[in-house]
């Protein structure tokens, strides 16, 4: 049963996005205050962050940035649309996907699942990338070497890159691939993934030699070195 | 208790009308010189003054000159006439009537007495002239029949010549005498002041014309200006004031304008804080329902599932799920009503496929077996995916909901410099009297329906949202019957942003 940390201030959605995503088969526990989150997290351990981004003192944004400096798990955040920099400034925190509120237990549960779902093994093989390696069997990343850690979501995106090697990949590909958002996908989700990817596996970010901007398309990823 | 206010007409509705009327009415302020303006009138009224001022003063300094002269031409004339008369009086009375030649001599001798030229005349005799071109035809009946009681007078012309003659007879031998005084040195000096005045009056003319003209523009620049400032204000320059010179009447029109405007200023600003302040209040309202309407949807589902255990309580619980969602629908319309209305709402455009966008629309929605689509294979285009779909949904949604059980006919059409999306129903079409207010906030065509499924804010969100892409949603009725709307996005637009 995957295990989930719901962070929410007011009580009334708390309660009622506890209950709902109980009935939908999680175990779930809940945060009041980013200060309660950050304590939290480290004894719970969930699989999953539920976020909501206004939180009194230390907001949701920054509740994710100090998550991530440690751990790769993964995180969704709980916005109003009218705030659309929300999203912008979540998804640089380095969070994997958001919903937006008043937000269908339904809609939440399947991001959730699609979000877990990254993490999964599949049965492949490892293939090399210049100094990085990519080990689609055992969902490690290793550049020279030495493993990096990647978030659920930033290693399915490497996968389905180099599922495609040499294959440019539109954004809406890439949203139906790894954030299996079917239709009216936000492209800016894939932007701030591959940004942070690139931070991680390229030499130069602002000069990425191995997951390239294809204009107009999407990205790829260059296929492997003789 | 949420309507923002009346219920706001879609911009841009009336526009075009502006800039025509503020042209017409420009050419109309152009046109120089009016027949009946103030300033033809002025300066006909100072020319008129001019006019008869001069006449006047000329008229009369000529009368009272030429009165005096002639008198004075008189009297001097008459003395001469009798001195030389007096001095000749033994020949004139010795004259005879046989010696004719002796009346010339006399004349000459008149003439060198007392200058000027001189006719005799008796009966019988040739008569004496000291010019060839005077003789006693020269002289006047009346003159004649006076001279022969006493000195007699009298001012004629000969041959085009004025004269003043002075006549009378010597008794008892009934000799005539005259004396032709010429005028032409008076008449030369009254026709010099003539033709002096006249000029003077030309010149005072001129002079008055000018200083109308000056006092016209005294009066009329102003009045332009104030025109101008009025014109200004009403095309919305709140802060148009003019210049307040002077302490004359057109000072007094140009305070009050100057107050009038500022009253105005502080009006329209009360409106707009009431009306902005109105529509925070809608935002914030809005935002504060959005908390437990969160909650509330967070548990509709569970709610739902419990509606399945068939007791009373079922209805009720359908009720509020079914509400609630209503709600939650509504709320977020508002949301974004807000955003436009305070221009926040952001254009996110990307690259997408238009026919791909509205398959996936029509999908999301279950409609796609029942909309008929003419689109080409592919049209990508730089738009903001999430609002087209919120506008081809709106479209769609309605001719499905109003055009009965006919088909629903979408198609996409590329029309330089426009893409054309139109979405036509087979329904009862749009009444007449609706027309113009369907883009309208809570309009209802039909209002016994009262509530439908839509938020009421549907197609006035549709609309915003074409607007915002540079565009335009229209509705219409097909000739052949059926409601037709067509939503117009720019093409140029597009490639600005590829």
């Amino acid at each position: 049963m995957p295990s989930l940390l719901l962070v929410e201030d007011d009580a009334a959605i708390r309660t009622a996005l506890q209950l709902a995503l109980t009935r939908q088969g999680h175990q779930v526990a809940t945060a009041a205050s980013g200060e309660e989150a950050l304590a939290a997290y480290k004894t719970v351990r969930p699989d999953l962050i539920v976020l909501d981004v206004m939180l009194p003192g230390v907001d949701g944004f920054e509740v994710c940035r100090q998550i991530r400096r440690t751990e790769q798990l993964p995180i969704i955040l709980l916005t109003a649309r009218s705030d659309d920099i929300d999203v912008v400034v979540g998804l640089e925190s380095g969070a994997d996907d958001y919903v937006v509120k008043p937000v269908q237990p339904r809609v939440l549960d399947a991001r959730i699942r699609a979000v877990l779902r990254r993490g999964e093994r599949e049965t492949s093989d490892v293939a090399v990338y210049g100094d990085l390696t990519v080990d689609r069997s055992a969902m490690t990343v290793s550049k020279r070497g030495v493993p990096i850690p990647l978030t659920p979501t930033e290693l399915k995106l490497v996968m389905e890159l180099s599922r495609h090697a040499g294959q440019a990949l539109s954004r809406q590909q890439l949203l139906r691939l790894v954030w299996e958002h079917d239709y009216l996908g936000d492209s800016r989700l894939v932007d701030a993934c591959v940004q942070r990817l690139r931070a991680k596996v390229e030499d130069l970010p602002a000069e990425p030699t191995l997951i390239k901007t294809v204009r107009g398309v999407g990205y790829r990823l260059d296929p492997p070195r003789a | 208790m949420l309507r923002p206010g009346p219920p706001r007409s879609p911009k841009g509705a009336n526009r075009p009308e502006l800039p025509r009327r503020a042209e017409r009415e420009r050419q109309r302020h152009r046109r120089p010189l009016r027949l009946t303006g103030l300033r033809m009138r002025l300066l006909a009224a100072f020319a008129a003054v001019a006019l008869l001022t001069s006449a006047a003063v000329t008229g009369v300094s000529y009368v009272l000159t030429r009165t005096s002269l002639m008198n004075r031409i008189n009297e001097t004339s008459m003395q001469q006439f009798n001195a030389a008369v007096n001095q000749n009086l033994t020949d004139l009375l010795d004259a005879k009537p046989s010696s004719s030649a002796n009346l010339v001599n006399l004349a000459g001798n008149l003439a060198t007495a007392g200058g000027n030229d001189w006719v005799l005349y008796q009966d019988q005799m040739t008569p004496g002239t000291t010019k060839p071109t005077l003789g006693y035809d020269s002289v006047p009946a009346n003159l004649r029949a006076a001279a022969k009681k006493s000195v007699a007078w009298e001012r004629t012309k000969v041959n085009g010549v004025p004269y003043l003659i002075i006549g009378s007879s010597v008794q008892p031998n009934g000799l005539e005498v005259y004396d032709f005084v010429s005028l032409e040195p008076q008449q030369e000096d009254l026709d010099r002041l003539a033709q002096n005045s006249a000029i003077a009056s030309a010149v005072a003319i001129a002079i008055s014309l000018a200083l109308g003209l000056l006092a016209s523009r005294g009066v009329l620049l102003p009045l332009r200006r104030l025109g101008i400032a009025a014109r200004r204000l009403g095309a919305g320059s709140l802060d148009t004031r003019v210049e307040v010179r002077g302490n004359d009447e057109v000072a007094d029109v140009s305070r009050t304008f100057n107050e009038t405007a500022d009253a105005l200023e502080r009006s329209i600003a009360e409106l707009r804080s009431l009306e902005a302040s109105s529509r925070r209040f809608v935002a914030d309202v809005s935002h504060e329902l959005r908390t437990p309407l969160t909650a509330m949807t967070a548990v509709t589902d569970m709610l739902e599932e419990a509606t399945d255990v068939g007791d009373e309580s079922a209805p009720a619980a359908q009720l509020i799920v079914t509400e609630t969602r209503r709600l939650a629908r509504l709320v977020e319309d508002l949301m974004e009503v807000s955003r436009f209305d305070a221009g926040t709402a952001e254009l996110r455009r990307e690259d997408v496929d238009l026919v791909e966008l509205v398959h996936g629309c029509l999908d999301a929605r279950g409609w796609t077996g029942r909309v008929a689509l003419n689109v080409p294979e592919q049209l990508v285009v730089a738009v903001d995916q999430r609002r087209i779909d919120v506008i081809v949904a709106n479209m769609v949604g309605n001719a499905i909901k109003h055009g009965g059980d006919g088909p629903v006919e979408l198609a996409i059409g590329v029309r330089p410099p426009n893409l054309l999306l139109e979405v036509r129903d087979h329904g009862p079409g749009i009444p007449p009297d609706a027309l113009e207010h369907i883009f309208e906030r809570f309009y209802k065509a039909d209002k016994a329906r009262g509530r439908s499924e839509g938020s009421g804010l549907g197609l006035s969100i549709a609309f915003e949202n074409a607007h915002i892409h540079g565009g335009e949603l229209g509705g219409g009725n097909h000739p052949e019957g059926g409601a037709v709307f067509t939503l117009r996005l720019p093409l140029q637009e597009q490639k600005a942003h590829v």
